[in-house]
């Protein structure tokens, strides 16, 4: 049991890197980004190549480059395909399906690129092991829950004591007023987009590891956004709590229940979580 | 004005007109559907390969059939609709006299229902599912032994040769997966042995810590798992990570690199049964296609393009037996696979029983440093 705990604590932070971008964009942009789990993919992918070119590259290093390189792509993506979108005041219909589209795209241009094959990081991190007593753990799964520490400070410390995390808070919260305060709303919005790629991306190099990568594992952001939603969607605290809330109910569920419902139990998890507390588990409410 | 030289020229173009015409309604359409993309795009795109060469080999050798083979493969990126929709096709607008495929067992039971209803030959060189050959179809054949021959060889030598008293059954929870188990579970009761546990994962799962932690809890002697090359990769190397140490049988998953890729060094030591293992069948069929695929692509054969290529080659054979090839109506074509009995194919000899499954070798392998090593070929 305490080896499923870790290891959904693992996954769940992982669904919470995913799931604090969708909460991210949503503020930023009025829009639920569906692409998000397939950047993700991009940003494994983007580590997967940086390997290949240079096979001695310190993983930390590889999430740096995975992570940037996931950020210009979002940097063009927001503003050449979304933004025009906003802009012109699309209807949140037109807005998931434009978003569902690129993400297709991004899956397949995946596959014509990288190859329809699952493919490995071959680092040593892979078969590293952390002994406590009897217990063996993967070592990916103490970068992964680090690195998410690391990030939640780096981004609290953004949102709280840079003139960018300010703007990003007040576009969030009042659109209009920041306009009239002098505030680029448009920037804000790039902005919030490309920190939510480079996030995406982070999540994909931890997840790597742990697994392999592939074209269609952006199918990890369908969890990923039920996590934004259970923690309160556009809430980023609760972005993390739901990935950690959903990642542990199927890990654990899957000991207890059976695995081949793991699926099943993650999503009933959402299910009753939100009959109970309809707005998310730290959420207050989502404007229309 | 008509001359002698422009009579001539016109005749010329009228015959290579007549000739293009007799030769392009010569052309024999044989269908190929299988996964061509996404993660199981090797099930589809190898015993693509080894049927395109066992084309170009007979079409090389002479040989008048394979000539007149038109192959129009289609991806079905292992989806059971769109393997079905391409079987559709191929009914209609190629008018095709037989499909090879469908590779996975649940593309091939969505085919079946298509390739059934519009009376054409179905000849899948991989899927394993009993099911597929207890619906008294007549339409439907396999080079690939059934589940249950696979399970029941493979149980058996796991008694024998391994020793193996406690076992675990770890499964796909699709057709592929529960088949397979069944099978092998009742290979083991056969043999007076009950598994100590089983489970089945969803296709999607990458995470099996949750279900290792009952298999290292029952201390098994022998772990089996009857899955595709990705999860059983990953449980290998999670069971690993998790210090269980025991034997690992992992249905045909070590025939692909990729398994050992993603298990990693654990993927040392784990069994596995293969459709077909190259250099095994030492017979002269077998050694020529060993031989001839190894000077063109500087390496051995798969299991996969071994099947794609006898797949191919039984097609041939059978239409060969007809008086008129080009001619052949689909019921002749059946009733000539029908009666294929002790084809000398290059994975093996096959004989094809009356329900349309296929008697054949099992080779079993081990995955060591060096590659994979035949343990045992089973008749």
């Amino acid at each position: 049991m305490l080896s499923a705990l870790i290891s959904g604590l693992a996954i769940g932070c992982v669904y919470g890197l995913v799931a604090i971008g969708f909460s991210m964009v949503f503020r930023a942009m009025g829009l639920v980004n569906f692409a998000q789990g397939d950047i993700l993919m991009l940003g494994a992918f983007f580590g997967f190549t940086i390997l290949t070119w240079v096979p001695a590259m310190p993983y930390l290093l590889v999430l740096l480059g995975a992570s940037l390189g996931a950020g210009v792509f979002g940097f063009f993506l927001e503003r050449f395909l979304l933004r025009p979108a906003v802009r012109r005041h699309a209807g949140q219909t037109y807005l998931v399906l434009l978003t569902l589209g690129i993400g297709i795209v991004l899956s397949n241009g995946a596959r014509l690129v990288w190859g329809a094959n699952p493919v490995i990081y071959n680092i040593p991190l892979r078969h590293e092991l952390v002994r406590f007593g009897d217990v063996a753990l993967p070592m990916p799964y103490f970068y992964i829950v680090a690195g998410v520490v690391v990030i939640l400070l780096l981004l609290q410390y953004i949102f709280t004591r840079t003139w960018v995390g300010l703007t990003l808070r007040a576009v969030a919260d009042d659109p209009q007023s920041a306009r009239l305060m002098g505030i680029s709303v448009s920037n804000a919005s790039t902005t919030a987009f490309v920190i939510a790629c480079m996030l995406g991306a982070a999540a994909g190099v931890f997840y790597a590891p742990l697994f392999y990568v592939s074209f269609d594992m952006g199918l990890i952001g369908v969890k990923a956004f039920a996590a934004a939603v259970v923690g309160g969607f556009g809430n980023l605290p609760g972005a993390v709590v739901g990935g950690l809330v959903i990642g542990i109910a199927e890990a654990v569920g899957g000991v207890l229940i059976g695995t081949e419902y793991q699926d099943s139990i993650a999503f009933a998890t959402m299910i009753v979580l939100l009959l109970i507390r309809p707005r998310g588990l730290l959420g207050k409410g989502v404007a229309a | 004005m008509k001359t002698k030289a422009g009579n001539l020229v016109r005749a010329i173009v009228g015959i290579a007109t007549a000739a293009g015409l007799t030769s392009a309604f010569a052309q024999i359409p044989i269908g190929l559907v299988g996964p061509m993309s996404g993660a199981a795009a090797v099930y589809g795109t190898e015993p693509l390969a080894g049927a395109r060469f066992a084309l170009d080999e007979l079409t090389a050798a002479g040989n008048a059939v394979a000539r007149q083979i038109k192959l129009i493969p289609a991806d079905s990126t292992a989806n059971p609709g769109l393997a079905a929709q391409a079987a559709e096709r191929m009914a209609i607008s190629d008018n095709v006299v037989a499909i090879i495929g469908g590779m996975t067992s649940a593309e091939t039971q969505a085919m079946v229902e298509v390739t059934r209803k519009a009376g054409i030959v179905q000849l899948s060189p991989l899927a394993q599912d009993n099911a597929l050959t207890q619906q008294k179809n007549p339409w439907f054949f396999r080079i690939a032994q059934n589940a249950d021959a696979f399970g029941s060889k493979t149980a058996q030598w796991a008694a024998d040769k391994l020793n193996a008293k406690r076992v675990y059954v770890l499964s796909r929870n699709d057709n592929y997966g529960q088949s397979n188990s069944d099978a092998f579970i009742a290979g083991l009761k056969a043999k007076g042995l009950m598994p100590v546990g089983q489970a089945a994962y969803e296709p999607t799962a990458k995470d099996f810590r949750p279900v290792l932690q009952k298999v290292a809890d029952a201390k098994p002697d022998l772990v089996a798992i009857m899955g595709f090359y990705t999860d059983a990769g990953l449980i290998v190397k999670q069971m690993s990570e998790m210090q269980i140490k025991t034997q690992i049988y992992a249905n045909t998953a070590p025939g692909l690199p990729q398994f050992a890729e993603i298990a990693g060094p654990a993927a040392n030591g784990v069994y596995g049964a293969l459709y077909y293992f190259a250099g095994s069948i030492d017979t002269e069929a077998g050694t020529r296609f060993v031989g001839a695929w190894k000077a063109k692509y500087k390496r051995a054969p798969s299991q996969y393009e071994g099947m794609g290529y006898d797949s191919m080659r039984l097609l041939v054979h059978a239409l060969g037996t007809l008086p008129d090839p080009a001619k052949a109506t689909p019921e002749q074509l059946r009733t000539a696979i029908a009666k294929v009995n002790g084809f000398a194919g290059a994975t093996g000899t096959i004989s094809l029983t009356p329900s349309g499954d296929a008697e054949r070798p099992l080779p079993i392998v081990k995955l060591g440093t060096e590659g994979l090593v035949l343990d045992r070929l089973v008749q």
